[in-house]
């Protein structure tokens, strides 16, 4: 499957200019028992788990429960709480769809304060080949055999 | 605008959500080519983007332009 990367308008922090950047945003799915919702979602090589804002537990009804790894940690050591909870998750292309269920990891904090979606290793890149194309801003991806699919690769045409 | 990457690159990609939203919530057309909704939560962006007509939009947080993602929060 293949996604365009998303750009953003950022700043030269330099100069103060406006610029615009590449960042490997694809749409992704989550599934819960009151319905599903498709976010543009920044797969992240260094993020270890797939990590959501609360609200996306709460609106959907996905249960949650302690996270044993309690706290995420970022550069410069600032922490956010994390509750922990199982999603049905998909991912799709003009042609097909692929869908899983993982634990997913929330974050439990105040709403617009920290509304990062990530995916990371747990629950999304182990099961990928991920091919970055930083030049032309495409991501490749290539399921493995230990994607848990609860749904065929099918064709959407 | 000053591109970082080749122009013909960009214009083929999704496209940017307006400065205007920096900071909010928007949610785009399915071909990601038309913000059809916006707001300071999802729920909000999505609300309006159902209120529209459109039931499967896709949500972005728009960064702001100041801010630079480096994996930490807070």
């Amino acid at each position: 499957m293949k996604f365009r990367y998303r750009s953003v308008i950022s700043m030269d922090s330099e100069t103060g200019a406006p610029l615009l950047l590449m960042r490997p945003e694809i749409p992704f799915t989550v599934v819960g028992s009151r319905g599903c919702v498709t976010y543009s979602a920044l797969v992240d090589t260094g993020a270890d788990n797939v990590v959501f804002p609360r609200s996306v537990a709460d609106q959907l009804g996905i249960d949650l429960s302690p996270s044993h790894r309690s706290e995420a940690v970022g550069f410069g050591g600032g922490s956010v709480a994390l509750l922990c909870g199982t999603a049905t998750l998909e991912i799709a292309d003009s042609t097909s769809v692929l869908r899983w269920s993982s634990q997913v990891l929330f974050s439990d904090c105040q709403p617009q304060d920290d509304d990062v979606i990530l995916l990371g290793y747990f629950g999304f890149l182990e099961f990928f080949q991920a091919n970055f194309d930083g030049l032309r801003g495409w991501l490749e991806l290539i399921a493995n055999h230990r994607l848990p699919l609860d749904k065929t690769i099918s064709s959407r045409n | 605008m000053n591109p970082s990457v080749d122009p013909s690159v960009i214009e083929d990609l999704p496209k940017a959500a307006p400065v205007e939203f920096a900071g909010q919530w928007v949610a785009w057309n399915r071909e990601q080519t038309e913000i059809i909704g916006h707001g300071s939560t999802w729920m909000d962006a999505r609300q309006m983007a159902i209120e529209g007509g459109s039931s499967d939009p896709i949500l972005q947080k728009v960064p702001r332009p100041e801010s630079v993602f480096i994996g930490a929060r807070r």
